[in-house]
Protein backbone atom coordinates (compact mmCIF):
# COMPACT_ATOMS: atom_id res chain seq x y z
CA UNK A 1 0.00 0.00 0.00
CA UNK A 2 2.80 2.45 0.89
CA UNK A 3 4.74 1.48 -1.99
CA UNK A 4 2.13 1.81 -4.70
CA UNK A 5 1.38 5.49 -2.63
CA UNK A 6 4.80 6.66 -2.84
CA UNK A 7 5.48 5.76 -6.51
CA UNK A 8 1.91 7.57 -7.68
CA UNK A 9 3.43 10.45 -5.39
CA UNK A 10 6.89 10.18 -6.96
CA UNK A 11 5.60 9.70 -10.71
CA UNK A 12 3.16 13.00 -10.13
CA UNK A 13 5.55 14.93 -8.07
CA UNK A 14 8.02 14.16 -11.30
CA UNK A 15 5.51 15.29 -13.83
CA UNK A 16 4.15 17.89 -12.40
CA UNK A 17 7.65 19.34 -11.62
CA UNK A 18 7.95 19.25 -15.59
CA UNK A 19 5.31 20.74 -16.00
CA UNK A 20 6.22 23.77 -13.93
CA UNK A 21 9.49 23.88 -14.93
CA UNK A 22 8.98 23.84 -19.12
CA UNK A 23 6.14 26.57 -18.08
CA UNK A 24 8.15 29.16 -16.21
CA UNK A 25 11.39 28.26 -18.39
CA UNK A 26 9.27 28.98 -21.85
CA UNK A 27 8.04 32.20 -19.81
CA UNK A 28 10.92 33.72 -17.95
CA UNK A 29 13.83 31.61 -18.09
CA UNK A 30 14.14 30.68 -14.56
CA UNK A 31 11.93 29.21 -11.78
CA UNK A 32 10.17 31.99 -9.38
CA UNK A 33 9.07 31.81 -6.05
CA UNK A 34 5.33 31.68 -6.95
CA UNK A 35 6.02 28.89 -9.05
CA UNK A 36 7.55 27.01 -6.61
CA UNK A 37 5.52 27.66 -3.62
CA UNK A 38 2.72 26.24 -6.17
CA UNK A 39 4.52 23.60 -6.78
CA UNK A 40 4.73 22.53 -3.16
CA UNK A 41 1.05 23.32 -2.74
CA UNK A 42 -0.54 20.91 -5.15
CA UNK A 43 1.67 18.42 -3.87
CA UNK A 44 0.91 18.51 -0.63
CA UNK A 45 -2.23 18.36 -1.53
CA UNK A 46 -1.90 15.51 -3.31
CA UNK A 47 -0.07 13.85 -0.52
CA UNK A 48 -3.71 14.67 1.98
CA UNK A 49 -5.83 13.43 -1.13
CA UNK A 50 -3.64 10.31 -1.91
CA UNK A 51 -3.24 9.41 1.84
CA UNK A 52 -6.83 9.75 2.69
CA UNK A 53 -7.99 7.85 -0.39
CA UNK A 54 -5.34 4.58 -0.48
CA UNK A 55 -4.46 4.56 3.24
CA UNK A 56 -7.34 6.38 5.72
CA UNK A 57 -10.64 5.42 3.91
CA UNK A 58 -10.09 1.60 3.86
CA UNK A 59 -8.74 1.38 7.64
CA UNK A 60 -11.59 3.51 8.72
CA UNK A 61 -14.54 1.19 7.06
CA UNK A 62 -12.44 -1.79 8.53
CA UNK A 63 -12.21 -0.20 11.57
CA UNK A 64 -15.89 1.16 11.81
CA UNK A 65 -16.75 -2.75 11.40
CA UNK A 66 -14.47 -3.55 13.96
CA UNK A 67 -15.80 -1.20 16.86
CA UNK A 68 -19.73 -3.01 15.46
CA UNK A 69 -18.49 -6.44 16.86
CA UNK A 70 -16.79 -4.62 19.71
CA UNK A 71 -20.38 -2.96 20.75
CA UNK A 72 -22.12 -6.32 19.87
CA UNK A 73 -23.68 -4.53 16.62
CA UNK A 74 -24.64 -5.87 13.55
CA UNK A 75 -21.73 -6.15 11.56
CA UNK A 76 -20.87 -6.35 7.73
CA UNK A 77 -17.97 -8.02 5.65
CA UNK A 78 -15.63 -5.74 4.14
CA UNK A 79 -15.04 -6.32 0.48
CA UNK A 80 -11.45 -5.81 -1.26
CA UNK A 81 -9.72 -7.37 -4.07
CA UNK A 82 -6.80 -5.52 -2.81
CA UNK A 83 -3.69 -7.78 -1.47
CA UNK A 84 -1.70 -5.22 0.37
CA UNK A 85 -1.85 -4.30 4.11
CA UNK A 86 -5.36 -3.58 4.00
CA UNK A 87 -6.65 -6.52 1.91
CA UNK A 88 -4.81 -8.57 4.57
CA UNK A 89 -6.18 -6.46 7.70
CA UNK A 90 -9.94 -6.57 5.76
CA UNK A 91 -9.42 -10.55 5.19
CA UNK A 92 -8.03 -10.87 9.13
CA UNK A 93 -11.69 -9.17 10.19
CA UNK A 94 -13.62 -11.48 7.76
CA UNK A 95 -12.10 -14.30 9.22
CA UNK A 96 -12.46 -13.45 12.74
CA UNK A 97 -15.75 -12.15 12.50
CA UNK A 98 -17.27 -15.55 10.79
CA UNK A 99 -15.29 -17.86 13.47
CA UNK A 100 -17.53 -15.31 16.06
CA UNK A 101 -20.91 -16.48 14.26
CA UNK A 102 -19.41 -19.80 14.06
CA UNK A 103 -18.81 -19.89 17.87
CA UNK A 104 -22.13 -18.36 18.41
CA UNK A 105 -24.22 -20.88 16.59
CA UNK A 106 -22.62 -23.45 18.11
CA UNK A 107 -23.76 -21.82 21.45
CA UNK A 108 -27.42 -21.70 20.16
CA UNK A 109 -27.18 -25.48 19.15
CA UNK A 110 -25.66 -26.25 22.22
CA UNK A 111 -28.31 -24.87 24.15
CA UNK A 112 -30.74 -25.68 22.31
CA UNK A 113 -29.24 -29.75 22.98
CA UNK A 114 -29.59 -29.06 26.54
CA UNK A 115 -32.87 -27.24 26.56
CA UNK A 116 -34.03 -30.55 24.73
CA UNK A 117 -32.06 -33.08 26.72
CA UNK A 118 -34.01 -31.34 29.87
CA UNK A 119 -37.17 -31.83 28.53
CA UNK A 120 -36.61 -35.34 27.99
CA UNK A 121 -34.99 -35.56 31.32
CA UNK A 122 -38.18 -34.26 32.86
CA UNK A 123 -40.27 -36.69 30.86
CA UNK A 124 -38.01 -39.55 32.00
CA UNK A 125 -38.46 -38.45 35.28
CA UNK A 126 -43.00 -38.94 35.01
CA UNK A 127 -41.85 -42.45 33.79
CA UNK A 128 -40.05 -43.52 37.16
CA UNK A 129 -43.37 -43.96 39.41
CA UNK A 130 -44.31 -41.24 41.27
CA UNK A 131 -45.02 -43.24 44.56
CA UNK A 132 -43.50 -47.01 46.02
CA UNK A 133 -46.39 -49.17 45.89
CA UNK A 134 -46.77 -50.38 49.92
CA UNK A 135 -48.75 -53.38 50.52
CA UNK A 136 -49.56 -55.48 54.33
CA UNK A 137 -46.63 -58.10 53.18
CA UNK A 138 -43.99 -56.20 51.55
CA UNK A 139 -42.32 -52.71 52.41
CA UNK A 140 -40.56 -51.66 49.34
CA UNK A 141 -38.06 -48.37 49.16
CA UNK A 142 -36.42 -47.28 45.71
CA UNK A 143 -33.73 -45.07 44.96
CA UNK A 144 -32.10 -43.77 41.43
CA UNK A 145 -29.85 -41.27 40.56
CA UNK A 146 -28.68 -40.93 37.15
CA UNK A 147 -25.02 -39.87 36.30
CA UNK A 148 -25.94 -37.63 33.24
CA UNK A 149 -29.70 -36.14 32.15
CA UNK A 150 -30.84 -38.83 30.47
CA UNK A 151 -30.18 -41.98 32.59
CA UNK A 152 -30.28 -45.79 31.26
CA UNK A 153 -31.36 -46.98 34.51
CA UNK A 154 -35.09 -47.93 35.17
CA UNK A 155 -37.83 -49.72 37.30
CA UNK A 156 -40.77 -49.92 38.02
CA UNK A 157 -43.58 -51.46 39.91
CA UNK A 158 -46.63 -52.45 37.75
CA UNK A 159 -49.72 -54.01 39.77
CA UNK A 160 -51.82 -56.58 37.74
CA UNK A 161 -54.27 -59.60 38.02
CA UNK A 162 -53.56 -60.21 41.53
CA UNK A 163 -49.92 -59.38 41.16
CA UNK A 164 -46.95 -56.73 41.28
CA UNK A 165 -44.29 -56.61 39.43
CA UNK A 166 -41.03 -54.96 40.44
CA UNK A 167 -37.99 -54.32 38.36
CA UNK A 168 -34.81 -52.93 38.16
CA UNK A 169 -33.10 -52.75 34.38
CA UNK A 170 -30.27 -51.14 33.02
CA UNK A 171 -29.49 -50.15 29.15
CA UNK A 172 -25.94 -50.15 28.10
CA UNK A 173 -24.25 -46.92 28.61
CA UNK A 174 -26.51 -44.04 29.03
CA UNK A 175 -27.68 -40.60 27.32
CA UNK A 176 -31.03 -40.13 24.70
CA UNK A 177 -30.35 -44.11 23.13
CA UNK A 178 -30.68 -45.07 26.59
CA UNK A 179 -33.11 -43.43 27.59
CA UNK A 180 -35.00 -44.32 24.67
CA UNK A 181 -35.02 -47.71 25.17
CA UNK A 182 -35.61 -47.56 28.72
CA UNK A 183 -38.65 -45.59 27.93
CA UNK A 184 -39.76 -48.19 25.58
CA UNK A 185 -39.08 -51.07 27.63
CA UNK A 186 -41.26 -49.18 30.21
CA UNK A 187 -44.11 -49.15 28.00
CA UNK A 188 -43.79 -52.80 27.00
CA UNK A 189 -43.39 -54.02 30.28
CA UNK A 190 -46.22 -52.66 31.52
CA UNK A 191 -48.45 -53.48 28.45
CA UNK A 192 -47.08 -56.88 28.79
CA UNK A 193 -47.60 -57.17 32.68
CA UNK A 194 -51.41 -55.83 32.30
CA UNK A 195 -51.61 -59.05 29.19
CA UNK A 196 -49.91 -61.64 30.72
CA UNK A 197 -50.04 -63.93 34.02
CA UNK A 198 -46.64 -64.24 34.95
CA UNK A 199 -43.54 -62.23 34.67
CA UNK A 200 -41.32 -65.07 32.47
CA UNK A 201 -44.07 -64.70 29.80
CA UNK A 202 -43.90 -60.81 30.35
CA UNK A 203 -39.48 -60.98 30.11
CA UNK A 204 -39.96 -63.25 27.08
CA UNK A 205 -42.51 -61.13 25.14
CA UNK A 206 -40.56 -57.81 25.92
CA UNK A 207 -37.23 -59.39 24.59
CA UNK A 208 -38.80 -60.47 21.73
CA UNK A 209 -39.96 -57.16 20.38
CA UNK A 210 -37.13 -54.97 22.08
CA UNK A 211 -34.72 -57.09 19.82
CA UNK A 212 -36.39 -55.73 16.53
CA UNK A 213 -35.85 -51.71 17.37
CA UNK A 214 -32.85 -52.00 19.21
CA UNK A 215 -28.80 -51.98 16.97
CA UNK A 216 -26.59 -55.19 18.46
CA UNK A 217 -24.62 -53.26 20.85
CA UNK A 218 -27.62 -51.82 22.48
CA UNK A 219 -29.31 -54.39 25.49
CA UNK A 220 -30.94 -53.86 29.09
CA UNK A 221 -30.26 -55.95 31.76
CA UNK A 222 -33.43 -56.81 33.91
CA UNK A 223 -34.62 -58.54 36.84
CA UNK A 224 -38.07 -58.66 37.65
CA UNK A 225 -39.69 -59.80 41.08
CA UNK A 226 -43.50 -60.93 40.77
CA UNK A 227 -45.29 -60.73 43.98
CA UNK A 228 -48.54 -62.51 44.04
CA UNK A 229 -51.15 -61.28 46.56
CA UNK A 230 -53.32 -64.25 46.32
CA UNK A 231 -50.48 -66.59 47.54
CA UNK A 232 -48.21 -64.50 49.33
CA UNK A 233 -45.51 -66.28 47.09
CA UNK A 234 -42.47 -63.71 45.22
CA UNK A 235 -40.73 -65.55 42.70
CA UNK A 236 -38.20 -63.69 39.98
CA UNK A 237 -37.02 -63.85 36.73
CA UNK A 238 -33.32 -62.45 35.25
CA UNK A 239 -32.41 -61.31 32.35
CA UNK A 240 -28.69 -60.91 32.47
CA UNK A 241 -28.77 -58.75 35.15
CA UNK A 242 -26.93 -58.43 38.88
CA UNK A 243 -27.69 -60.57 41.35
CA UNK A 244 -30.01 -60.57 43.74
CA UNK A 245 -29.49 -60.55 47.48
CA UNK A 246 -31.84 -62.06 50.13
CA UNK A 247 -30.64 -60.89 53.72
CA UNK A 248 -32.25 -63.46 55.77
CA UNK A 249 -32.79 -61.66 59.04
CA UNK A 250 -33.05 -65.03 61.14
CA UNK A 251 -29.26 -66.37 60.77
CA UNK A 252 -28.22 -63.32 59.49
CA UNK A 253 -26.78 -64.20 56.70
CA UNK A 254 -27.07 -63.42 52.77
CA UNK A 255 -27.94 -65.32 49.90
CA UNK A 256 -26.25 -64.49 46.69
CA UNK A 257 -28.55 -65.41 43.51
CA UNK A 258 -27.34 -65.19 40.20
CA UNK A 259 -30.31 -63.67 38.25
CA UNK A 260 -29.35 -65.68 35.19
CA UNK A 261 -30.99 -65.55 31.47
CA UNK A 262 -29.61 -62.68 28.70
CA UNK A 263 -30.22 -59.19 28.41
CA UNK A 264 -32.95 -57.99 26.41
CA UNK A 265 -32.29 -57.49 23.15
CA UNK A 266 -29.42 -59.91 22.73
CA UNK A 267 -31.06 -62.68 21.43
CA UNK A 268 -34.08 -62.90 18.86
CA UNK A 269 -35.68 -65.25 21.42
CA UNK A 270 -35.22 -65.16 25.18
CA UNK A 271 -37.78 -68.10 25.81
CA UNK A 272 -35.48 -70.33 26.61
CA UNK A 273 -33.20 -68.91 29.13
CA UNK A 274 -35.57 -66.79 30.77
CA UNK A 275 -36.73 -69.09 33.53
CA UNK A 276 -38.99 -68.21 36.78
CA UNK A 277 -38.05 -69.28 40.28
CA UNK A 278 -39.60 -68.45 43.55
CA UNK A 279 -37.96 -66.97 46.43
CA UNK A 280 -39.05 -67.81 50.05
CA UNK A 281 -39.20 -65.30 52.08
CA UNK A 282 -39.11 -65.33 56.16
CA UNK A 283 -40.52 -62.04 58.23
CA UNK A 284 -38.14 -59.36 58.41
CA UNK A 285 -36.22 -60.75 54.93
CA UNK A 286 -35.05 -58.30 52.75
CA UNK A 287 -34.67 -58.51 49.12
CA UNK A 288 -32.16 -56.04 47.18
CA UNK A 289 -31.67 -55.26 44.20
CA UNK A 290 -29.08 -52.95 42.44
CA UNK A 291 -27.47 -52.11 39.39
CA UNK A 292 -23.99 -52.01 38.46
CA UNK A 293 -23.25 -48.39 38.57
CA UNK A 294 -23.50 -49.46 42.70
CA UNK A 295 -20.94 -52.25 42.58
CA UNK A 296 -18.88 -50.30 39.32
CA UNK A 297 -18.39 -47.33 41.52
CA UNK A 298 -14.83 -45.69 41.96
CA UNK A 299 -13.42 -43.98 44.71
CA UNK A 300 -10.21 -41.59 44.38
CA UNK A 301 -7.96 -44.98 43.70
CA UNK A 302 -10.02 -45.87 41.46
CA UNK A 303 -10.77 -49.02 43.78
CA UNK A 304 -14.64 -50.65 43.38
CA UNK A 305 -17.49 -50.45 45.68
CA UNK A 306 -17.94 -54.10 44.47
CA UNK A 307 -20.45 -56.84 45.67
CA UNK A 308 -18.69 -57.72 48.67
CA UNK A 309 -18.36 -54.41 49.90
CA UNK A 310 -22.40 -54.14 49.50
CA UNK A 311 -23.34 -57.34 50.79
CA UNK A 312 -20.97 -56.12 53.97
CA UNK A 313 -23.04 -52.68 54.59
CA UNK A 314 -26.59 -55.26 54.43
CA UNK A 315 -24.50 -57.49 57.15
CA UNK A 316 -23.82 -54.44 59.29
CA UNK A 317 -27.28 -52.80 58.94
CA UNK A 318 -29.37 -56.25 58.46
CA UNK A 319 -30.58 -57.08 61.92
CA UNK A 320 -30.94 -53.85 63.06
CA UNK A 321 -33.15 -51.58 60.17
CA UNK A 322 -35.96 -51.67 58.24
CA UNK A 323 -35.83 -51.45 54.44
CA UNK A 324 -36.00 -48.14 54.36
CA UNK A 325 -33.13 -47.87 57.25
CA UNK A 326 -30.83 -49.82 54.77
CA UNK A 327 -31.44 -48.46 51.68
CA UNK A 328 -30.66 -45.13 53.70
CA UNK A 329 -26.75 -46.91 54.85
CA UNK A 330 -26.50 -48.42 51.36
CA UNK A 331 -26.50 -44.56 50.01
CA UNK A 332 -24.35 -43.29 53.16
CA UNK A 333 -21.67 -45.57 52.77
CA UNK A 334 -21.81 -45.60 48.80
CA UNK A 335 -21.11 -41.74 48.85
CA UNK A 336 -18.36 -41.90 51.47
CA UNK A 337 -16.81 -44.40 49.83
CA UNK A 338 -16.93 -42.33 46.15
CA UNK A 339 -16.12 -39.29 48.15
CA UNK A 340 -15.71 -36.52 45.81
CA UNK A 341 -14.77 -38.71 43.23
CA UNK A 342 -17.49 -38.63 39.60
CA UNK A 343 -19.69 -41.31 38.58
CA UNK A 344 -20.08 -42.56 35.28
CA UNK A 345 -22.78 -44.24 35.44
CA UNK A 346 -26.48 -44.14 36.64
CA UNK A 347 -27.28 -45.65 40.48
CA UNK A 348 -30.53 -47.74 40.97
CA UNK A 349 -31.42 -49.72 44.76
CA UNK A 350 -34.60 -51.25 45.24
CA UNK A 351 -34.92 -52.94 48.62
CA UNK A 352 -38.43 -55.13 49.51
CA UNK A 353 -38.93 -55.97 53.35
CA UNK A 354 -41.29 -58.71 53.41
CA UNK A 355 -42.95 -57.90 57.01
CA UNK B 1 -1.82 -40.85 27.76
CA UNK B 2 -1.63 -44.40 29.47
CA UNK B 3 -3.17 -46.83 27.29
CA UNK B 4 -5.95 -48.54 29.48
CA UNK B 5 -6.34 -51.61 27.10
CA UNK B 6 -3.90 -52.69 24.43
CA UNK B 7 -5.37 -55.45 21.96
CA UNK B 8 -2.43 -57.94 20.32
CA UNK B 9 -3.32 -60.04 16.95
CA UNK B 10 -1.19 -62.89 16.78
CA UNK B 11 0.27 -64.51 13.53
CA UNK B 12 -3.17 -65.40 11.47
CA UNK B 13 -3.25 -69.53 11.49
CA UNK B 14 -4.58 -69.57 7.63
CA UNK B 15 -4.69 -73.81 7.84
CA UNK B 16 -6.85 -73.79 10.52
CA UNK B 17 -8.59 -70.42 9.08
CA UNK B 18 -8.47 -68.67 13.07
CA UNK B 19 -6.88 -65.18 14.19
CA UNK B 20 -6.01 -64.99 17.89
CA UNK B 21 -6.13 -61.23 19.24
CA UNK B 22 -4.70 -60.40 22.70
CA UNK B 23 -6.41 -58.59 25.20
CA UNK B 24 -4.43 -56.58 28.22
CA UNK B 25 -6.28 -54.28 30.43
CA UNK B 26 -9.56 -52.90 31.37
CA UNK B 27 -12.58 -52.64 28.49
CA UNK B 28 -14.10 -49.91 30.14
CA UNK B 29 -15.04 -46.73 28.07
CA UNK B 30 -11.08 -45.40 28.29
CA UNK B 31 -10.19 -48.89 26.82
CA UNK B 32 -12.88 -49.06 24.18
CA UNK B 33 -11.69 -45.87 22.69
CA UNK B 34 -7.86 -46.82 22.68
CA UNK B 35 -8.65 -50.43 20.80
CA UNK B 36 -12.04 -49.99 18.97
CA UNK B 37 -10.21 -47.62 15.69
CA UNK B 38 -7.61 -50.79 15.70
CA UNK B 39 -10.05 -53.61 16.17
CA UNK B 40 -12.58 -52.03 13.54
CA UNK B 41 -9.78 -52.05 10.82
CA UNK B 42 -8.99 -55.69 12.17
CA UNK B 43 -12.63 -57.04 11.77
CA UNK B 44 -13.22 -55.51 8.58
CA UNK B 45 -10.16 -56.54 6.47
CA UNK B 46 -10.67 -60.06 8.43
CA UNK B 47 -10.37 -62.95 5.91
CA UNK B 48 -10.64 -66.09 8.08
CA UNK B 49 -13.37 -68.28 9.61
CA UNK B 50 -12.94 -67.97 13.12
CA UNK B 51 -12.03 -64.66 15.07
CA UNK B 52 -11.10 -65.80 18.84
CA UNK B 53 -10.28 -62.87 21.80
CA UNK B 54 -7.81 -64.33 24.14
CA UNK B 55 -8.71 -62.78 27.49
CA UNK B 56 -6.48 -64.07 29.82
CA UNK B 57 -4.75 -60.35 30.58
CA UNK B 58 -8.27 -58.52 30.51
CA UNK B 59 -9.06 -57.68 34.15
CA UNK B 60 -12.36 -55.69 33.69
CA UNK B 61 -15.11 -55.60 31.48
CA UNK B 62 -17.82 -52.94 31.49
CA UNK B 63 -21.61 -53.29 30.14
CA UNK B 64 -21.02 -51.05 27.25
CA UNK B 65 -17.75 -52.92 26.14
CA UNK B 66 -19.91 -56.13 26.08
CA UNK B 67 -22.09 -54.12 23.71
CA UNK B 68 -19.46 -53.62 21.26
CA UNK B 69 -18.80 -57.16 21.60
CA UNK B 70 -21.76 -57.88 20.31
CA UNK B 71 -21.21 -55.47 17.72
CA UNK B 72 -18.79 -57.61 16.12
CA UNK B 73 -20.30 -60.51 16.73
CA UNK B 74 -23.17 -59.26 14.51
CA UNK B 75 -20.62 -57.65 11.88
CA UNK B 76 -18.76 -61.20 11.69
CA UNK B 77 -21.71 -63.30 12.03
CA UNK B 78 -23.47 -61.24 8.33
CA UNK B 79 -20.09 -62.58 6.52
CA UNK B 80 -20.71 -65.89 8.04
CA UNK B 81 -17.50 -65.47 10.37
CA UNK B 82 -17.16 -66.35 14.06
CA UNK B 83 -16.36 -64.60 17.03
CA UNK B 84 -15.53 -66.30 20.09
CA UNK B 85 -14.13 -66.14 23.89
CA UNK B 86 -10.99 -67.78 25.49
CA UNK B 87 -9.81 -67.85 28.61
CA UNK B 88 -11.41 -65.46 30.56
CA UNK B 89 -10.27 -64.93 34.23
CA UNK B 90 -12.88 -65.17 36.90
CA UNK B 91 -14.32 -62.02 37.16
CA UNK B 92 -14.56 -60.99 33.43
CA UNK B 93 -15.87 -64.43 33.08
CA UNK B 94 -18.76 -64.13 36.26
CA UNK B 95 -19.36 -60.45 34.08
CA UNK B 96 -20.08 -62.34 30.88
CA UNK B 97 -21.83 -65.01 32.10
CA UNK B 98 -24.47 -62.74 34.08
CA UNK B 99 -25.17 -60.95 31.20
CA UNK B 100 -25.97 -64.04 29.23
CA UNK B 101 -23.26 -63.38 26.22
CA UNK B 102 -22.41 -66.61 26.69
CA UNK B 103 -25.85 -67.89 24.92
CA UNK B 104 -24.80 -65.64 21.86
CA UNK B 105 -21.19 -65.85 21.91
CA UNK B 106 -19.10 -68.99 22.41
CA UNK B 107 -17.03 -69.23 25.72
CA UNK B 108 -14.19 -71.28 26.18
CA UNK B 109 -11.93 -71.48 29.28
CA UNK B 110 -8.70 -72.71 27.01
CA UNK B 111 -8.04 -71.95 23.10
CA UNK B 112 -7.79 -75.37 22.25
CA UNK B 113 -11.55 -76.45 23.84
CA UNK B 114 -12.67 -73.88 21.22
CA UNK B 115 -10.76 -75.07 18.00
CA UNK B 116 -12.03 -78.75 18.94
CA UNK B 117 -15.62 -77.98 20.24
Amino acid sequence: MFIKFLLSFLIFAVILGGVFWLMDYLGTGEMSLEVVLMFFGIMALYVFVSFFWFVVKPIRSVLSQMQLVMNGKKFKKVYTRRVDEVGVLANFFNQMTQSFTDVADDIQDRNRILDELAVAAELQKEIFPDEVPQLDQLKIVAKNRPATELGGDSYDFIEAKDKLYMYVGDVTGHGVTAGLIMAMVNAMIDSFAATYGNARDVIVQTNNHIKKYVKPSMYMTLVMLCWDKATNKMTYVGAGHEHILIYRKAKGEIDDLVSGGTALGMTEDASATAVEKEILLASGDLVILYTDGITEAKNEGGELYGLERLKNTILDYGQAYTAAGVSHHIATDLSSFVGDESQIDDMTLIVVEKT
Amino acid sequence: MVQTLKITPQNPNEEKGYQVIQFAGDFDKAGHMDIREQLDALVKEFKLTDLVFDFTSLKFINSESIGYLMEIHNILAKKKKNLALVKPDAHVKEVLKTIGISEVIPMHSTLDAYLNK
